[in-house]
């Protein structure tokens, strides 16, 4: 892949991820394995201090776990009977959110329906006490309904329950919070690069190499991580990057990480999956008790209406993880006691991931603590300069992220000059103001783009909305509407390209939802390929190669739930497009 | 596109047109807004059976980017030609048109599925849709006495109807009586042969339509009424571009009995007592009745409001719309382009349309199109009649009279479970 082009300078500095060659020279002082949410967390509060730091993801921001959650940095009801103390964390770490991204959370509303009516007042109460905790992340308090009204707001629930209470949770695109935090790592001065793998560990004798040993160390420490060698995955490249301290932010890959240290841990991931709907069912979020009492949820998202979660513990390679079309039927069978429309709904998607939860024995996957630890190896295995971040949440990452880099500046010493943590207080990039409404109009009256497209587009990229449209309109053909399911511009196709390491499609569906509707990519893959390969300066064979993956990856997310006729009829589909139709020309 | 299609140009009655390629091209491309119209693609839940998802295995069958098989062409059978995606297109694409040329050649390519086929050999031997056409003909014959075989009005009913429908066929005879329109009873073709031709047998079709044109010509009738909208269609549109001139005025008997109302001739509703010894749920009172648009009747005919008038002025009784009306109609599945290929998806088609209804709260859906009733009837669940809309209006004026089968004859599958005196006035 030719990454030498130069790209043309935006309003934000350019990130440094495509063209990072040439870091082997230097002295990182903390590199962060993963570019997850935790991740890319991380890497952006140490950058905030004023630490030199490098982000290495093995695939793209959010592609792992991060991807696969509901979407919401919700406040944490269904802990707080159990684990109050972790509500009002993650009602606290949800008002953080929202303050430094307001353009990306919104509100959704709730309705949890009671079937007994016996039970009414004591949820009410529960409710109530709720109320108290989610001040903090600028939740409403709780509403009670009757049938009626809650039938009137939502027309298409089975009636027969006895009350509803409403609440509302913040939603939020969780690829572009993921994508968000890791610019402003790179905006504060991180070397962020995704699809970089870590394929060993640098550990060296402490007596050999002349390191700085720690403050913590002591003599106890023998050996010690200096850094890792890593490998781009799009090129082959390898180069060794090297860091005082090492981060591993592997999530549900934490003990593979550290498997290349020879450490030999475990977690208990657990797997959860969402069903994608093609169509948005409700206005508001459902909370639905599943068939074996589980409590699940149905929500709009964008055009289309997410459904979940699953939790079962997993046992294998954290790679491999797949639906199973009984998860499948299980998340429909619970959904139509409340809602029966539900099964007229096409069933668009189906993604599967893994909660990096910790390790414990004994108690049922629902049970299993969401809390998470920081593990400073050098204490535990006498291995030096390799700090570990394991379980957690994504609305509390940027805590987990606190805590992580408090254990690393501690680890670099009293001679590193460490600011404090300044990521409660700081905005992420767009989330400097909020644009409102009148200026949304602005905008599309300004640039002549359709509103709808701007109301996404400044959903996204908040204040940063009009660089986007300067830019990307300065090209021909940035005005032309590349996804029609959900409008993307070309304009910001290519800006996600420029300024936000979008290096192959896969990459684009996270910043701009390309691929992300009812048709799954069919309609907008190839304008999309088209923009990527000029803006990249891929050759033909390139983009085919990348297009054919992107597709076979969304063919993957419906081949779970297709069988018979519909099968047949998807993959005839699906053949039309990648055989025939649109890739026929490369191929001959 | 033009490889398989132009190439066998000669032996094509019914090439791709230049504007279908286009419509292809445009539907193909397009953000297929449209999906959630799409009946078929409601029922079978799929991307691929959507507008888009059918026009762009067209487009790569006519560039020849996928080869024609029965697997591919099985597809192209999966839409009813209901046209409600036409209603909503911007580029005003037409789906029917940009599946016929390939239906065209995967009929004469012999790739059209086992279903289709049989369509195809059953039309040819037995003349009709539904059993022999002499078997029809000699059911049509307990109407003789109703008919006027002089009349210059043809009545033709369409196999559907006569096959199993005859309620309709005779109320729509006595309406004529009543009305004092003399009518005459086909000799010959029963069937017009749309069939054959929506399902890309264009020869075949044609033939039918010659037979058709040359028995209205004999009988030198100067209009054709059919209570069949797809018969109609076929007559009136379809012919002239098959090359056969019908030399008649072709009307569906909603629009005919319009005509004939605005005489004053007719007898006024009755209340509460309407057929001589047959009292019917659905005319007991006032009581609403809701009214489904065949879609040929409706999006390809243009005829909406007749039925509509005649129900609330002829027939004195209150419509309650359904939800989706008129021009945006839901399918019911009935067309026999959809019910023989896919009979399952066809059926949920219907299925969807009857929960429509239910939801208006009417007892009685009535509508105009034999299939719509066939499909409907069959699928609707107890609590809601399937009405013929003739049936309504004879019940409504009193001019039903109870009907005998003759003996030894197969009872018609609407007579069943009821038995004439069984049922009391209520």
């Amino acid at each position: 892949m030719d990454t030498t082009r130069p790209r043309p300078e935006g309003g934000t500095a350019a990130p440094e991820g495509l063209s990072a060659q040439g870091y082997a020279a230097e002295q990182f002082d903390v590199l962060v394995i993963g570019g997850g949410i935790t991740g890319a967390s991380v890497a952006r509060d140490l950058a905030l201090r004023g630490l030199r730091v490098a982000l290495v993801e093995r695939d793209d921001f959010g592609s792992g776990t991060t991807g696969t959650c509901m979407g919401m940095l919700h406040g944490g009801l269904q802990y707080l009977l159990s684990d109050p103390e972790l509500t009002r964390v993650e009602c606290a770490e949800s008002g953080i959110m929202q303050r430094a991204a307001p353009h990306l959370v919104f509100a959704i509303p709730f309705l949890y329906l009671i079937e007994d009516p016996g039970k009414v007042d004591a949820y009410e109460a529960f409710f109530s006490y709720y109320d108290e905790f989610q001040k903090t992340k600028y939740g409403r308090p709780h509403v009670r309904l009757t049938p009626e009204e809650a039938l009137e707001i939502e027309p298409s629930l089975r009636p027969g329950f006895a009350a509803a209470l409403t609440n509302d949770e913040p939603g939020v695109d969780v690829f572009r919070l993921n994508v968000l935090v890791a610019l402003d790592a790179a905006e504060h001065g991180a070397v962020v690069r995704n699809h970089t793998e870590v394929v060993g560990l640098l550990v060296e004798e402490s007596s050999g190499s002349g390191q700085p040993v720690s403050a913590a160390s002591g003599t106890s420490a023998h050996r010690r991580v200096v850094g890792a060698r890593v490998r781009d995955t799009l090129t082959g490249d390898v180069e060794e990057l090297r860091a005082k301290v090492t981060v591993n932010a592997g999530g549900p890959w934490v003990p593979r990480v550290l498997a290349m240290a020879g450490l030999r841990y475990r977690l208990r991931p657990t797997k959860g999956i969402h069903l994608i709907l093609d169509r948005r069912l409700t206005s508001a979020g459902v909370t639905i008790s599943a068939i074996d009492g589980r409590s699940i949820c149905l929500l709009p998202h964008e055009n289309t209406t997410l459904v979940g979660c699953t939790d079962d513990d997993y046992f294998g390679d954290p790679d491999e993880v797949r639906p199973d079309p009984q998860e499948v039927e299980y998340l429909l069978t619970s959904s139509e006691t409340v809602l029966p429309r539900i099964r007229e709904a096409r069933v668009v998607r189906v993604m599967a991931g893994l909660r990096p939860t910790l390790y414990q024995y004994g108690v049922y996957e629902d049970k299993v603590t969401r809390d998470f630890e920081v593990w400073d190896h050098e204490a535990r295995d006498g291995l030096a300069g390799l700090v570990t971040v394991a379980g957690g949440k994504m609305t509390i990452a940027r805590i987990m992220a606190e805590k992580t880099a408090d254990a690393v500046v501690a680890k670099l010493g009293p001679a590193t000059d460490a600011g404090p943590c300044r990521t409660a207080d700081l905005p992420l990039p767009g989330g400097e103001r909020v644009v409102g409404a009148e200026e949304t109009e602005e905008l599309a009256r300004r640039f002549r783009v359709p509103l709808p497209a701007v109301v996404r587009l400044v959903h996204r990229h908040g204040a940063r909305a009009a660089r986007v449209l300067e830019e990307g309109l300065a090209e021909r053909g940035g005005r032309r509407q590349v996804c029609a399911c959900e409008p993307v511009l070309e304009a910001e196709v290519r800006w996600a390209v420029r300024h936000e390491w979008a290096r192959t499609l896969g990459d684009l569906r996270r910043r701009v939802r390309l691929g992300m509707g009812p048709c799954q990519g069919l309609g907008c893959s190839e304008q999309a390929a088209a923009v990527l390969g000029l803006e990249l300066g891929l050759g033909p064979e390139q983009v085919a190669a990348d297009l054919e993956a992107f597709r076979q990856e969304r063919w993957k997310g419906q081949r779970v739930w297709l069988t018979g006729e519909q099968l047949r009829q998807q993959e005839l589909n699906q053949g039309a497009w990648l055989g025939g139709g649109a890739l026929g020309g490369w191929r001959r | 596109m033009s490889g398989k299609a132009s190439g066998k140009a000669p032996s094509q009655p019914i090439s791709r047109t230049p504007d279908a390629v286009t419509q292809t091209r445009l539907c193909a491309l397009c953000p297929n807004m449209c999906r959630f119209l799409c009946p078929v693609a409601a029922a079978e839940k799929s991307e691929a059976v959507t507008p888009r998802g059918k026009a762009t295995l067209a487009l790569d069958l006519g560039r020849g980017a996928l080869p024609l098989s029965e697997e591919t062409a099985g597809l192209l059978y999966r839409c009813a030609g209901c046209r409600a995606c036409r209603e909503w297109c911007p580029s005003g694409c037409d789906l029917v048109a940009v599946l016929e040329g390939p239906r065209a050649e995967a009929a004469r390519g012999g790739f059209a599925p086992a279903e289709v086929r049989g369509v195809r050999d059953r039309l040819v031997r037995d003349r009709s849709l539904h059993g022999p056409a002499g078997e029809l003909a000699l059911r049509l014959e307990r109407f003789r006495e109703l008919a006027d075989p002089l009349a210059s009005t043809l009545y033709f009913p369409g196999c559907a109807a006569v096959a199993s429908r005859s309620k309709a066929v005779e109320a729509s005879l006595r309406f004529f009586e009543a009305a004092g329109e003399p009518v005459a009873l086909p000799r010959g073709e029963i069937c017009c042969g749309l069939p054959l031709d929506v399902l890309g047998y264009v020869e075949e079709a044609t033939g039918f339509a010659r037979g058709l044109a040359d028995s209205v010509a004999e009988g030198g009738f100067a209009t054709v009424v059919s209570g069949c909208p797809m018969c109609v269609w076929a007559m009136r549109e379809r012919y002239p571009r098959l090359g056969v001139t019908l030399p008649a005025r072709v009307v569906h008997t909603s629009e005919f009995m319009e005509e004939l109302a605005a005489t004053g001739r007719l007898p006024a509703p009755r209340e509460g007592a309407p057929g001589r010894g047959r009292p019917r749920q659905h005319c007991a009172g006032a009581e609403p009745v809701t009214y489904h648009d065949p879609c040929y009747l409706g999006r390809y005919l243009g005829v909406y409001e007749p039925p509509r008038r005649l129900l609330a002025e002829v027939a004195g009784l209150k419509v309650a719309e359904m939800d989706r009306t008129r021009e945006l109609a839901a399918c019911c599945g009935g067309s026999p382009a959809l019910d023989f290929p896919a009979p399952p998806t066809a059926t949920a088609v219907g299925r969807r349309r009857l929960a429509e209804a239910a939801r208006t709260g009417a007892r009685t859906l009535v509508t105009a199109c034999p299939h719509c009733l066939e499909m409907l009837s069959g699928a609707a669940e107890a609590g809601l009649e399937v009405r013929d809309l003739a049936e309504v209006l004879a019940a409504r004026l009193g001019l039903s009279e109870a009907y005998r089968e003759p003996s030894g004859t197969r009872r018609d599958e609407w007579d069943e479970g009821e038995e004439p005196g069984r049922e009391e006035a209520g």
